[in-house]
């Protein structure tokens, strides 16, 4: 019983600071803002990289290999068609002399 | 195994074009204009365009991969139109022609998606993405790459050389949905040329268009090379046949 006695302004005390929070706490929007000084309106905060950068991805050798490659498949090409046209008159030339050949027999 | 037999074989071996476009007055010239002009496109893409605010130095690759996609067009187009004249005509100059396109064009492909992968890990963080225009454009490079196995490596009778006509002719059908890909689904490869202008330098613009005709050089330089290779190799297996079928390679390795 006595318990009870001792709470209930306790319980009182607690809602009435609840409902003056509840007024002042928006009445803090109408609060004016600090106003800043000339250096601390130039302020710039500079922080440690941590984990990968934007600047990890560099273009030079990028670029580099793309055109290393278009360089390497060109040249390479145009060695295969040296390859085939050599190809082919090797076997013209084999063929002339079977011809040849067989004329002379 | 008759002389006029011989006599004849032998004028027409002296006959044979075994792909010596060397000769050609017009191959020449080409060659020199591609020269030229990749020359320019070298000089106006390092020297004369600025680099790109965003994307820096890796920007340049545009100027020879972008170009090299048409030269893809341009070889895969040839293939088509050749396979189809080849299917209408059964002439060996179209089939040349379409095997020299579709070679080319193969070539072609794998620069622009060795070079495009490139860009892509600066501008996008990584070198591959399912986008529509990259997984189009790696479904016909593998059609042509296909069709040039399928002529390499065992398309001597006529069904097979008709197979290969007709397997050419299906990859073109995807040329318009690479180029539109970009329109019709949403993606992340660029537009850069669009109809309202573009977002491009002046000088960028002059380099990419540079490019673009350098390129269109070599792939037809190349096309024709390679065409009249394959000529060659078709009148060599030609007389070479013929002279087996009448005896007069008998004894011969």
């Amino acid at each position: 019983m006595k318990v009870v006695k001792r709470s209930a302004p306790m319980l009182w005390i607690v809602l009435q600071l609840a409902l003056v929070l509840s007024v002042l706490t928006p009445l803090t929007a109408f609060a004016e803002e600090p106003k800043e000084d000339a250096a601390e309106s130039r302020s710039a905060a500079f922080q440690a990289v941590e984990g990968p950068s934007a600047e990890q991805v560099p273009g030079g050798p990028l670029l580099i290999g793309a055109y290393g490659v278009i360089l390497v498949l060109l040249v390479a090409y145009v060695a295969r068609l040296g390859s085939l046209h050599a190809k082919n008159q090797v076997e013209l030339e084999r063929l002339t002399r079977a011809l040849e050949s067989t004329r002379k027999g | 195994m008759t002389q006029a037999a011989t006599t004849t074989s032998s004028s027409s071996l002296s006959n044979v074009a075994v792909g010596a476009p060397k000769s050609s007055l017009g191959f020449t010239l080409l060659a020199v204009l591609t020269a030229v002009l990749l020359a320019l496109t070298v000089y106006w893409g390092f020297v004369v365009a600025p680099v790109e605010l965003q994307m820096g130095v890796v920007q340049k690759i545009f100027y020879f991969h972008a170009p090299s996609a048409y030269a893809m067009y341009l070889g895969f187009g040839l293939c088509v139109i050749g396979s189809a004249m080849y299917l209408a005509k059964r002439s060996d100059a179209w089939e040349a022609i379409a095997v020299g396109g579709a070679e080319v064009g193969a070539i072609f492909c794998l620069i622009v998606m060795v070079t495009g992968p490139l860009w892509g890990r600066k501008a996008w963080g990584t070198y591959w993405t399912w986008d529509p225009r990259l997984t189009t454009t790696l479904l016909i490079g593998m059609i042509y790459v296909a069709y040039l196995l399928l002529r390499n490596l065992g398309a001597t009778g006529e069904a097979e050389r008709r197979f290969a006509a007709g397997l050419g002719i299906l990859g073109g059908a995807l040329m318009p949905i690479i180029h539109y890909s970009v329109q019709l689904w949403r993606g992340q490869h660029p537009t850069v040329i669009t109809k309202k202008g573009g977002g491009l330098h002046p000088d960028m613009l002059i380099a990419l268009l540079l490019g673009c005709a350098a390129m269109t050089a070599l792939s037809l330089l190349l096309i024709w090379a390679r065409a009249r290779i394959e000529q060659g190799r078709q009148r060599v297996l030609s007389l070479e046949l013929d002279a087996a079928e009448q005896g007069l390679l008998e004894g011969q390795a």
